[in-house]
This record gives structure tokens, C-alpha cells and sequence, in this order.
């Protein structure tokens, strides 16, 4: 229980572990418009140069790159298949009576299977390398501007943090929990589905109850310190935008520009 | 002596169809004292404390602390910059994902800049000496640790006064005798202000002044040893005596005289050896 790790943060000090949080979403978020750019093998190819160039640098071993792909394995495989037997372009490849496989298709399951492949692989290099808190705070100030049209993105990024705060505390409650409702007999791990539901129930009770109890003691607590909403409030947490921060931006400029003039 | 705050015939309760939770209750605080309110649970203790930061406000009566009246609107903010409390549960009142961001909290409310922030978050953890700490998540620190914690991110603020509102009752023995130094240094060498709201008599007579509470009055107020002499009464209310205070009432019992209250282990020791002793 002392080691656990929220979110799938894995530490470390590489390049991309010490860029700013802000750059790093702002380049996950263009990453997923232009990676719809690419349409032929050559920008699919600089995509992935891409994608294992972020990786390579990021040092992290590439289990944890696998662990993030694996529950959407299937989908991707799903998709390719679909594209293979449904898309009906360019010469016929293979003739089952009722299953034609054209190459035209072959060629689209290719292509979208590698978009969703890379777009994963960006996305969990976030979580990767980011810690939750640093994300959190990420946003906030990214969002910053839309206070203005009352989007209450401090109240939420508060939310996310106490939110991270509370995961070990709540889990350590629930241990505590199962383990005194398994001193009076309680089964969680074994019997049947069903049972096992049922024994669920008096584990989130109790849980509810308390966090509901935690929540009332922490706005408490919150008020004598004196909060008040995010207005005028100042933050001890600082992002700096480094030249790290401009040169991905640079490589992604370039990117862009490659693409649009390599795409057909 | 100044006065700090002074509570002036307040009677409240929670809500309109409930019975009151307290009932006239006056008293005054003074600047730089180790005051104690015990009281059995619901003596309206806690509920006393809350008020004295504007986290409830009197139904009857006024608070004053430093002249602001927890009525107005305007104060309410400059009191609870005066007035920190440190709550029961360690965990419930960690806000922050770690020691530095809970620190900063209060600081942040406030609106300082992020340097003076730096600045006075590394002065007030190295007074609850916690600073090798700071990168730490609150998960991986004990009770005694997260009070500590707690108290520096009142000092933070430098408030005037700090109310431990039964702030060790959750903690082991070593956590509670950790939390208790660590307010007894800073009430000595920066002359805070503690109220400390507690049913531990052991603890409430090491306090320089004493104020009883019971069915949400203030039925005895003075020095501990003063109070301290009407043991019964204590006893009635519910509270349990110090042990070495009890063991000094059932040796007189059995017709032991003692020429003082032994209120700690230390004063017991020394007048049972003494009992006897003729030098």
C-alpha cells in the first residue's frame, strides 16, 4: 500500500520527463488533429519516425508503452479487419465466394490501425512521463483564459487534486474495511459472480459514508485556512517554459509542414 | 495582560428547532498563554472553537478577536488569518498532494507571491521540523507527522492564535507527545497564543490556565491546580483525572496526607518519596 503510484506516471529525468506540462499537452492534443493529416505510406512513415523517436527518447522501457496498448489490442485488430473485408477498392486480392479482400483495403486497415496505434502511444508518453498533479496543473493554465466565460476550470482543477490526494487514503480505508467485514465472515474473493456482487455492498456503504464525513471535515478545514475560491488566490506551483518546451515545437512545426507537403 | 479574544454571552445552536449547544458562555483569551477548555463530548467544546474563527457565527453575543467582530463580514477573513485550528483527523484536513503544496495552502488563499511563499514555507517547516519532508505524499507520513504538517501550514500565516481542537485524541502516545512539543517550543520562543480543546486532563494540566465546560456552559475556569482540587466535580462531568492525580486521591483515601496536588508523574514521585522522610 506505501508504493502505489497514481495514475501511470513511471519517474525519471529524460528529455521529454522534465519538458513543461503545457507543451506536452498541447502536443498530444495537435498530435491527434494532424495525425488525421497523414494519407499515404510516406506521412504514416514520419509519423512513426515520429512516435519511436518520442519514445526512444523518453527512455522508458517499452513494457510499460505495451502495457498502455494492450486493452485496445483488440479494437485496433477489430478495426483492421473490418477495413480488410468492408472497404471495396483497387484490385482483388483474394476471393472467398462471400469474404472478397481488395487491396485498397488491406492498404486502409494498414493506415487506420497505425493512426490508432500512434495516437496511444503519444497519449500514454503523457501519462508516462507527466505526474497527475503536474497534468492537473497543466490544464488549469492552459484553460486559464476560459474563466473569463465562467468556466469554472479552478474549482475543477481543485477537484482533480483533492481527488489525487484522497485515492491512497480511500484505499487504505477500503483495505481496512474488507478486512473487518472479513473478520465477521465476509467472502470477496471467492463463490459465485453473483455472490460475489453482493458482497461488494457492505464495502461501499461503509466507504461512502466515511468519504461523505471526509469531505464535510476537509471543506472545514479548507475555510479555517482561510479559502475562498480561485479568485485572487496564487499557486506555489510553477510551470516554466523552457527552450526544451520551444524546440518540440519547432520539431512539430516542421512536422506539420512535411506533411502537408508530403500528404497526396 | 492583552486581551485576544474575548467571547461576550454567546448562546448557539445549529439549527432553529434544536436545543442550544451553548448557553451564555463568556470568557476571555491572553496573549501569549497555554489555555486548555476540556469537557466531556458535547459539552460544545469543538462547537466553541469553531466559533472563535468565524466558522459559525453566535446566535446571541459576540467574539471579538483583536477588536474584529466575527459578525461583520469583513473581518471574518481577517480572523481566521489570526486564528489557525488544527483539526482531530490528520487526514482530513491534508489538502495539499504533498507536504509543500498543504504548507502553501493558507499561503495561497491569501494571494502571496510565490517567493515570499518559498520563503515562509521553509521557515515554518523547519520549526514543526518537518523540513526534511517537504517532496513527501501525505500517505507516506504518520499521524504525529500530519499534525505537524497541519500546525506549520497555520504558522505559514503567522496567526496570533492556534486552537488544537482535540488535535492529538487520534494519535499514538509518540505522535501526541510529538504534536504537544512542537506547540509547547513555538508558544515559548514565538510567543503564540494556544487554546487547546481537549478531554485529556493529563494534557490540560500542563496548560497555564484552565476553563471547564460542560452541557454547553462554563462551569469552572483558573489555574490548574486550582481546578484541579475539585476533583469530584471533574469526575462528575465525566472527565477522567490525570493518573497520578488519582493515585494521590485513593493514598488520601487511605489517610496519606500530601501538602500539594500532584498533577504530573514528577510531582507524585517526589512527594511519595518525601511522605515519609524526615530530613
Amino acid at each position: 500500500m506505501q508504493n502505489i503510484i497514481i495514475g501511470q506516471y513511471v519517474p525519471g529525468q529524460s528529455f521529454i520527463h522534465k519538458l513543461d506540462p503545457r507543451a506536452k499537452l498541447l502536443t498530444a492534443f495537435l498530435f491527434v488533429i494532424i495525425v488525421f493529416l497523414a494519407n499515404n505510406w510516406i506521412t504514416y512513415a514520419l509519423f512513426g519516425a515520429f512516435t519511436l523517436l518520442a519514445i526512444f527518447v523518453s527512455k522508458l522501457p517499452l513494457r510499460y508503452i505495451y502495457n498502455g496498448l494492450k486493452p485496445i489490442l483488440l479494437v485496433i485488430i477489430l478495426t483492421f479487419l473490418l477495413h480488410v473485408f468492408l472497404t471495396k477498392e483497387g484490385p482483388l486480392l483474394l476471393d472467398w465466394g462471400f469474404l472478397k479482400v481488395y487491396e485498397g483495403g488491406v492498404e486502409q486497415g494498414i493506415f487506420i490501425s497505425l493512426r490508432l496505434l500512434f495516437l496511444i502511444m503519444i497519449t500514454s508518453l503523457l501519462t508516462l512521463t507527466t505526474t497527475p498533479i503536474d497534468i492537473t496543473v497543466g490544464i488549469e493554465t492552459l484553460l486559464g483564459p476560459m474563466k473569463k466565460i465562467g468556466l469554472p476550470v479552478h474549482e475543477f482543477a481543485l477537484m482533480m487534486s483533492i481527488a489525487l490526494r484522497f485515492i491512497p487514503t480511500l484505499l487504505e480505508e477500503t483495505e481496512k474495511i474488507m478486512k473487518a467485514q472479513s473478520a465477521r465472515g465476509a467472502q470477496f474473493s471467492s463463490g459465485p459472480m453473483k455472490e460475489r456482487l453482493k458482497s461488494i455492498v457492505p464495502l461501499l456503504v461503509p466507504l461512502f459514508v466515511s468519504a461523505f464525513k471526509r469531505a464535510e471535515d476537509l471543506a472545514m478545514a479548507m475555510e479555517a485556512r482561510g479559502y475562498r475560491g480561485g479568485e485572487g488566490r496564487t499557486s506555489i506551483r510553477l510551470l516554466k517554459w523552457s527552450g526544451k518546451d520551444t524546440t518540440l515545437f519547432v520539431i512539430l512545426l516542421l512536422l506539420c509542414v512535411s506533411l502537408l507537403l508530403l500528404r497526396s | 495582560m492583552e486581551e485576544l479574544i474575548t467571547v461576550q454571552d454567546v448562546s448557539f445552536r445549529y439549527q432553529e428547532d434544536q436545543p442550544h449547544v451553548l448557553h451564555g458562555v463568556s470568557l476571555s483569551v491572553y496573549k501569549g498563554e497555554w489555555l486548555a477548555i476540556v469537557g466531556h463530548n458535547g459539552s460544545g467544546k469543538s462547537t466553541l472553537a469553531k466559533l472563535l474563527n468565524g466558522l459559525q457565527l453566535p446566535e446571541k453575543g459576540d467574539v471579538l478577536v483583536e477588536g474584529y467582530n466575527s459578525r461583520d463580514e469583513e473581518s471574518i477573513w481577517e480572523i481566521r488569518r489570526r486564528v489557525g485550528i488544527v483539526f482531530q483527523n490528520p487526514d482530513n484536513q491534508f489538502v495539499g498532494t504533498s507536504v509543500r503544496d498543504d504548507v502553501a495552502f493558507g499561503l495561497e488563499n491569501s494571494g502571496m507571491a510565490r517567493e515570499l511563499m518559498l520563503e515562509r514555507i521553509n521557515e515554518s517547516v523547519q520549526k514543526v521540523r518537518m523540513e526534511d519532508y517537504l517532496d513527501q505524499e501525505p500517505h507516506r507520513l504518520s499521524g504525529g507527522q500530519k499534525q505537524r504538517v497541519a500546525i506549520a501550514g497555520i504558522i505559514a500565516l503567522r496567526p496570533s492564535i492556534v486552537i488544537l481542537d482535540e488535535a492529538t485524541s487520534m494519535l499514538d502516545p509518540a505522535g501526541r507527545k510529538e504534536v504537544i512539543q512542537t506547540m509547547r517550543k513555538l508558544k515559548e520562543e514565538e510567543g503564540m497564543t494556544v487554546i487547546s480543546i481537549t478531554h485529556d486532563l493529563e494534557e490540560a494540566a500542563q496548560a497555564d490556565r484552565l476553563v471547564v465546560m460542560n452541557a454547553g456552559e462554563v462551569i469552572d475556569e483558573g489555574l490548574p491546580a486550582e481546578v484541579f482540587k475539585k476533583g469530584d466535580m471533574l469526575e462528575q462531568i465525566g472527565l477522567d483525572l490525570p493518573f497520578p492525580l488519582q493515585v494521590q486521591r485513593a493514598l488520601s483515601e487511605r489517610g496519606y496526607d500530601f501538602s500539594r496536588l500532584t498533577l504530573s508523574q514528577k510531582e507524585l514521585v517526589n512527594e511519595l518519596w518525601t511522605l515519609q522522610s524526615k530530613i
